[in-house]
């Protein structure tokens, strides 16, 4: 090689050889890559998306995943099991967005696994209804099992929770910070911060009834009930003395 | 520099796909995997997180056989392209011959193109290797998502913002149907080659 051979000779002597191995005469037919599902693929842009966010939360990502699942929502409307999944993406997604990189380490776990399986539901055609649901269960389980891990995380980190008005909605969570303790501490007046889900997630493989939400129990109803009487008494009080100064000038 | 047994006659070519993350880098080793497994008779080795991104690397070696009586091993690696393996990317870029940058043409891409770019030469930097000297060649990836309405940089925006100072080959390709994945493959080759010999002088 070190020899005086002409660089002229030894491109000519690569370039042969590469055409030889690179060629492409004589090819066994391209692989899937080359069937053009890719061109159809109606998935092609959450999935582009999903990979975003598991490289970089930002809100043009977020807003354009929340999007596309509001698209595929209409494009399958008449598909359960799809627009389930879809759900479960939505609710994930306004998870994310709330919390950003504070979410849930599990989330973004959850959000490619809801998402290929729904892939797969969405690419098998041929698949039996009752296979679709099986699967659609398994990430609604693991979809419901990290809402009780994040509500967990947030009874853990408040001490004495105080019951709050919002027992019918979905379930408030909070995301562990520990150099943030102000967070923790300030009272329901906080926009829903880190809810998984602005709606209810319906599982079509279970009765509509049985669905998602935790049912509050009897105590923290009465705790609620007796917070609101607190919070109404006090601003009651609070406008009697500004009636009372109004007069008093 | 190379690794060079001139006991054995034998050349080891290290070759290095850099790019931003999700550019395609990936794509290229796959491509030229899947179509050409049964001639370069090799395996890929590639290691990926749940989310089917690069974690550490990918490693596609082949033998492209006797070239001057020397017996040429080409090592292609791919870098992860996600900003927080720095330091990974620099190992990689150990012992480098030549590069082949892997840019996403996506418009929404264009800054993590120019930062990864910057990246890459002070990595080499790193190693005492100027991004100027060192066999290079550009490729604008993902020209097929034009198709699909996706908004991609023109062509002449991606040479100014890369390769107006460069003035390197540049191709424009899309790794997953495999448009110039190996035109890009063949030029880093020839001149990651021709500089070796020219070193080696």
């Amino acid at each position: 090689m070190a020899d005086s051979k002409d660089v002229d000779t030894l491109s000519t002597e690569l370039e042969n050889r590469l055409d030889d191995l690179f060629g492409e005469n004589n090819l066994a037919p391209a692989e899937a890559t080359d069937d053009g599902t890719a061109t159809h693929y109606p998935l092609a842009e959450l999935k582009n998306l999903i990979l975003s966010i598991d490289w970089e939360i930002t809100d043009d990502v977020l807003e354009k995943f929340l999007q596309q699942i509001k698209d595929l929502k209409l494009t399958y409307k008449h598909d359960k099991v799809v627009l389930t999944f879809l759900q479960i993406l939505n609710s994930l997604g306004d998870y994310i967005k709330t919390n950003r990189a504070k979410s849930h380490p599990k989330t973004f776990k959850i959000l490619n696994s809801v998402f290929s399986n729904l892939d797969k539901v969405v690419l098998s055609r041929d698949m039996p209804e009752a296979a679709k649901k099986k699967i659609l269960r398994i990430e609604m389980n693991r979809y419901k099992k990290l809402r009780a891990q994040i509500s967990q995380g947030k009874s853990e980190v408040q001490p004495k929770p105080k019951a709050k008005p919002v027992a019918a909605a979905p379930p408030e969570v909070a995301t562990v910070v520990p150099d943030e303790p102000l967070t923790l501490t300030e009272p329901s007046v906080q926009p829903a911060e880190t809810v998984l889900s602005e709606e209810p997630v319906i599982d079509p493989t279970q009765q509509p009834d049985t669905v998602i939400a935790h049912t509050p129990s009897v105590e923290t109803l009465a705790e609620a009930v007796a917070e609101i009487k607190k919070y109404i008494h006090d601003e009651i009080s609070a406008l009697r003395r500004e009636i009372e100064a109004l007069r008093n000038q | 520099m190379a690794f060079v047994n001139l006991k054995n006659k034998e050349i080891q070519v290290k070759i290095v796909y850099y790019g931003p993350g999700r550019g395609g880098k990936t794509s290229n080793l796959e491509y030229v995997y899947k179509k050409f497994a049964k001639r370069i008779n090799t395996e890929m080795v590639t290691v990926k997180t749940h989310g089917d991104r690069t974690l550490f690397f990918d490693f596609l070696p082949f033998d492209i056989g006797l070239i001057n009586g020397y017996d040429v091993k080409i090592q292609l690696y791919t870098v992860p392209g996600q900003v927080k393996y720095n330091a990974t990317r620099r190992l990689v870029l150990r012992g480098v011959d030549g590069i082949v940058f892997v840019a996403d043409a996506m418009a929404v891409r264009r800054e993590k193109n120019i930062l990864s770019l910057k990246n890459l030469q002070e990595n080499l930097a790193v190693y005492k290797k100027s991004i100027f000297r060192i066999p290079f060649v550009m490729q604008y990836n993902k020209m097929d998502l034009k198709e699909q309405g996706i908004p991609l940089l023109p062509l002449p925006t991606l040479e100014k913002d890369l390769n107006s100072q460069l003035k390197i080959p540049s191709f424009a390709a899309s790794a997953v149907l495999g448009t110039n994945v190996v035109a890009t493959l063949k030029k880093i080759i020839s001149l990651t080659v021709a500089s070796i010999k020219k070193d080696l002088k």
